[in-house]
């Protein structure tokens, strides 16, 4: 391993030996289109080379071949698959031009191009899910919420019964890194988590990132959920929508100028406030709560070389109690991307953007008025470069800036109120990053990813900064101006990944990854909360570091039908936070006090096997992990189980389409219950009664397990224009999940305690309409 | 506005709860531990005679009764600035030990100790200010279920120092279990119109015409406040922290409970 890496490593601060490869090797590029539009990230099979070949964005594809015979193996969803030989004796543009393939285009089933899993390539820890696989999986009220749909996937658990929530690997739902177009969402949940920001007619695929991150990525701990978004239609005009019991959506897509620029325009909203104003009860029908998401983009063409992108993206969730209290979050989100080709070997990819979460709470009962506000604003800038160096050898290299903007809290009120105005300090922090990264086919069949990426956390003024030392007790207050640096934490996170093909179906892989994360989400609650708060490092609140050691061994069997692969990880993760007993989580200028730091370890085996062709199609998950934390002041500073810890995990899901108008879908989930922790005893105060802990996350939840069922119908078909009904049932035999398990004296006989569970969703039927013309 | 805080995250989830979803509770049998044995105090001096009372007992096992579970045979005293101390003799009734003529000062410490079986545990509290409860009344308000009278108590904050109350609220002699606890982070200086919640949203704790309202008025120390507001944390019994823990106690020695020093003032009305 080391002579590679030595290998390696000149290769990044040097010049590239181009020379050495350019006898006897020619640059074959194209376009890959369905004859009207590009389609990018189209797999490319050519014989004579191990690697697959994708098309970009642009659907441009570009590669250095030897001379003599290839044949290119083009595969698309929802395309015909395409042969072609090529004799190559020069530099040469071949394009190629895909045929539709009308009885797959609605179907469920999925094959190649977003799902398989490359043998060859050391990208391990990855998964993959398309929207058109989500239709195979039955979800809650029949929203086809593409972080609901990954949580079937081994290593992804879920935060809780019908969330959007994630953990991946014994991370919390404050690590991941969620992407929307490249853009990081900060609280990618609607309705107390059970939507997530991501419209499903939005949504093109995700790609979740376990481990091995690619080192473009960082700023997250336990893993990268990098959404992609749908693009327009640069022929015509298109109209998708969807009536749900929930919600309904419509996306419009188009020309902007034909074959040159296109826009997409989706937006969602639900309706429980219209649900709620029929209801009878003058109570309950004055209350608000809905969320609605609007996404935006457009796509301009300028030149063969160039292109720029504009992303948007609006959501915001209400939720009113009469007069009495409103609350108010989401996101905003704006972006533009220039992509250019320097080269038929060389691109770059420039993006700026903006993303901004924020959170409103007003009051007003007529005696008193008080609102509080919090904001996380980031401003990025990013510059990414992607070099074929040769056919053996690609490599990425670019940077990236954040500045980030926290807003903490400010307390309004006006008139006879109760309440003084407060402003809690903002924060102020540059998080930089460089990173280089080589792909690098050594022989064939043995391939090596190699990244290098630093980061530098850059603390900036203004603001009074705490020294505090352990019992939490303020030692020193130091003042800085504003620009000044208070402190810059420096991190290198190396990444490694190595493939080695055993023969043509069967691979191994390893790989190391180190990541860190300078702004902090402790949440002491299960489910994302409007009120989650972002905290940057601090002259005492250090860079969490997370060291991953992963290895796995993957297997296709008859020609990509079936694929069966295992990975084990190792994960040790340190300066991990959590409050203080009884702390006080609101005042954000003696948050340093309230905290408490320590360490983790996470480590876990991932069994999958999966079907990818035919009618009948689907897979089965297997996950045995553990993951623990050590706070010196928690549980008397020794190891317990985090509380997403959980032994066993087992899901399924199975979808059958006969290409008739019925299509069926079945999934089935279950897992050990959360560690937890359960009352010891209790005692007796003031004539109630109070409960005592004994040790932390000691106990389990009971184990979870639920069965949902879902039939799509095929209307009948017209010109240019299809429908279809889609029917869902949640939880179909109606198990009665604890969402949580409270303590309380005995309604009938208060002299005694029970113990009550809550089950939130049994039975859950959904009916949904869609249409596209 | 702490007790707002801390009341909110429940009020979104009920309302989730109310249009969303076809929620039911279950009453389930748990396995669970022994508590060992772990002494619990609860300890008090007041500015009024008749104050000064501990209470002693032992944990109890999840399934026993409810009933407090007095402990015997300790040795009690309470020990003012001058190092005087004095003794709390038990009562007749098992574990609770008290002292009728001994009342506190206001900015004054004191120190208790429990010495019981090998065991000595200690505190201290200090006797905050009286700051003066003005007023009570009711007063409507429509959250979650609708139209519903709310106990109110005004009191003017002093601007000069860091203060802390506690709120026990009475509807016809009979105490309603609500813990509201506030300091003065942001109502310093302020004449606060501090609203009282009831114990659960149900028609039963729904205030009528007619009711006769009581409420207790206390100025508690830091450390008692801090013990409040972590009783919320998990003590209540309510997994929706992720993590229950135990009530931050000022106690040393390994008891769990508190032990305070407070002004108490009482403030009664009659619902119109």
């Amino acid at each position: 391993m080391r002579s590679v890496l030595l290998k390696i490593i000149p290769l990044f601060f040097l010049a590239f030996p181009f020379t050495l490869f350019a006898q006897q090797v020619f640059t074959i590029s194209g376009m890959v289109t369905s004859g009207t539009e590009p389609l990018e990230r189209v797999s490319i099979k050519i014989s004579g080379i191990k690697q697959r070949i994708y098309t970009d964005s642009l659907g441009f594809y570009e590669v250095k071949l030897k001379a003599g015979n290839h044949v290119f193996d083009i595969t698309a969803v929802g395309f015909k698959e395409k042969k072609q030989s090529l004799m190559v004796k020069q530099d040469q543009t071949l394009n190629f031009e895909l045929e539709e393939d009308l009885n797959t285009l609605n179907e469920v089933v999925v094959s190649s191009r977003m799902n398989e899993r490359k043998l060859e390539n050391p990208q391990m820890g990855t998964e993959k899910l398309s929207m058109k696989e989500v239709r195979s999986i039955p979800l809650i009220f029949g929203e086809r919420d593409i972080l609901k749909a990954i949580q079937f996937l081994p290593g992804i658990k879920s935060a809780g019964e019908g969330g959007a929530g994630i953990y991946v690997r014994g991370g919390s739902s404050g690590q991941n890194l969620v992407l929307m177009d490249d853009v990081p969402v900060y609280n990618a949940s609607h309705l107390m988590g059970f939507f997530s920001t991501f419209n499903p007619d939005a949504v093109e695929d995700i790609t979740v990132y376990k481990t091995g991150m690619p080192a473009q990525f960082g700023g997250r701990l336990s893993s990268v959920l990098d959404v992609k978004m749908k693009q327009g239609n640069a022929e015509k005009f298109e109209v998708d929508g969807g009536i749900g019991l929930i919600s309904s959506k419509l996306t419009l897509k188009g020309p902007i100028q034909k074959e040159k620029s296109s826009f997409i325009i989706s937006g969602r909203r639900t309706y429980v406030d219209a649900l709620i104003r029929l209801s009878p009860d003058s109570s309950i029908n004055k209350n608000i709560m809905y969320f609605y998401d609007v996404n935006g983009r457009a796509d301009f063409k300028l030149g063969e070389r160039d292109k720029l992108i504009f992303t948007g993206y609006l959501g915001a969730d209400k939720l009113g109690l009469a007069e009495t209290f409103g609350l108010t979050w989401g996101n905003k989100q704006a972006s533009l991307q220039w992509q250019h080709l320097f080269s038929s070997a060389l691109s770059v990819n420039t993006t700026a953007s903006y993303t901004g979460y924020q959170n409103k709470i007003a009051v007003n009962t007529g005696l008193d008025n008080v609102q509080i506000f919090s904001q996380i604003k980031d401003l990025t800038f990013k510059h990414q470069y992607f070099w074929q160096t040769s056919a053996q050898n690609q490599l990425k290299f670019g940077l990236n800036s954040i500045y980030h903007t926290v807003k903490p809290g400010q307390i309004t009120s006006e008139g006879q109120s109760s309440y003084n105005p407060i402003n809690y300090q903002e924060r102020y922090s540059l998080e930089n990053g460089i990173f280089v990264s080589d792909e690098w086919n050594i022989s064939p069949g043995f391939n090596v990813t190699a990244g290098l990426r630093l980061s530098a956390f850059s603390i900036l003024g203004k603001g009074d900064f705490l020294l505090v030392d352990p019992q939490g007790n303020i030692v020193d207050t130091k003042t800085y101006k504003s620009g000044q640096i208070v402190k810059t934490y420096f991190n290198l996170e190396p990444r490694l990944a190595i493939s080695y093909l055993l023969d043509n179906d069967q691979s191994v892989k390893m790989s190391y990854v180190r990541n860190t994360q300078n702004m902090h989400l402790i949440s002491n609650s299960t489910s994302g909360r409007p009120s989650d708060k972002w905290l940057p490092s601090s002259l005492m609140v250090k860079p969490e570091i997370s060291d991953q050691y992963s290895a796995g061994y993957y297997r296709n069997f008859r020609d990509n039908t079936f694929e069966f692969n295992v990975e084990s990880y190792y994960k040790t993760m340190q300066n991990q936070l959590d409050y203080r007993d009884g702390a006080d989580t609101f005042n954000s200028d003696n948050i340093e006090t309230q905290i408490l730091a320590g360490k983790g370890r996470a480590y876990g085996l991932e069994f999958l096997f999966k079907k990818k062709k035919g009618k009948l199609t689907g897979w089965l998950s297997y996950t045995l992990s553990k993951t623990e934390r050590k706070i010196e002041g928690i549980n008397q500073g020794d190891w317990y189980n985090a509380r997403q810890d959980r032994t066993h995990e087992f899901s399924t899901v199975v979808a059958y389409d006969p290409g008739k108008k019925w299509s069926f879908s079945a999934s089935w989930i279950y897992y050990t219950g959360d560690a937890i922790t359960f009352p010891a005893g209790k005692y007796n105060m003031d004539g109630r009664t109070f409960f005592y802990y004994s040790s932390r996350n000691s106990y389990r939840m009971p184990a979870y397990h639920r069965l949902d069922l879902g039939a799509n119908y095929k209307l009948k078909q017209r010109k240019n224009f299809s429908s279809e009904l889609s029917f869902s049932l949640y939880n179909a035999y109606g198990r009665k999940n604890a969402y949580a398990i409270t303590f309380r004296e005995s309604e009938k006989d208060p002299s005694v305690t029970e113990a009550v569970r809550t089950t939130l969703f049994k039975f859950v039927p959904s009916v949904s309409y869609n249409f596209k013309f | 506005m702490m007790e707002k805080k801390y009341t909110l995250n429940p009020a979104f989830l009920l309302v989730a709860l109310l249009f969303l979803l076809t929620g039911c509770e279950d009453v389930i049998t748990l396995k669970l531990d022994e508590p060992g044995d772990q002494y619990v105090i609860e300890a008090q001096i007041t500015d009024q005679l008749k104050g000064a009372q501990v209470a002693l007992s032992k944990v109890k096992n999840f399934n026993a009764d409810n009933h407090f579970n007095g402990q015997s045979g300790a040795l009690v005293s309470i020990e003012d600035e001058s190092g005087t101390p004095y003794i709390l003799p038990e009562t007749s009734t098992k574990g609770i030990y008290r002292n009728d003529l001994l009342k506190g000062i206001p900015s004054k410490a004191y120190k208790l100790k429990v010495q019981i079986v090998g065991k000595t545990f200690t505190a201290t509290s200090i006797m905050p200010q009286k700051v003066v409860a003005q007023n009570a009344f009711a007063f409507e308000l429509s959250l979650f279920d609708g139209p519903r009278l709310f106990t109110h108590v005004t009191y003017l904050d002093p601007v000069d120092r860091e203060n802390y109350y506690r709120f026990f609220e009475y509807v016809n002699g009979v105490y309603t279990k609500t813990i509201t606890v506030t300091d003065d982070e942001f109502t310093n200086g302020k004449l606060v119109k501090q609203m009282l919640w009831p114990n659960e949203f149900t028609e039963e704790t729904k205030l009528k015409k007619g009711d006769e309202i009581k409420v207790e008025f206390l100025n508690i120390d830091k450390n008692i406040f801090k013990y409040w507001k972590s009783v919320k944390d998990g003590a209540l019994g309510s997994s929706g922290n992720a993590s229950p823990v135990n009530p931050v106690s000022n106690i040393s020695g390994g008891a769990i409970g508190y032990f305070s020093a407070h002004t108490i003032q009482s403030i009664e009305y009659t619902v119109k």
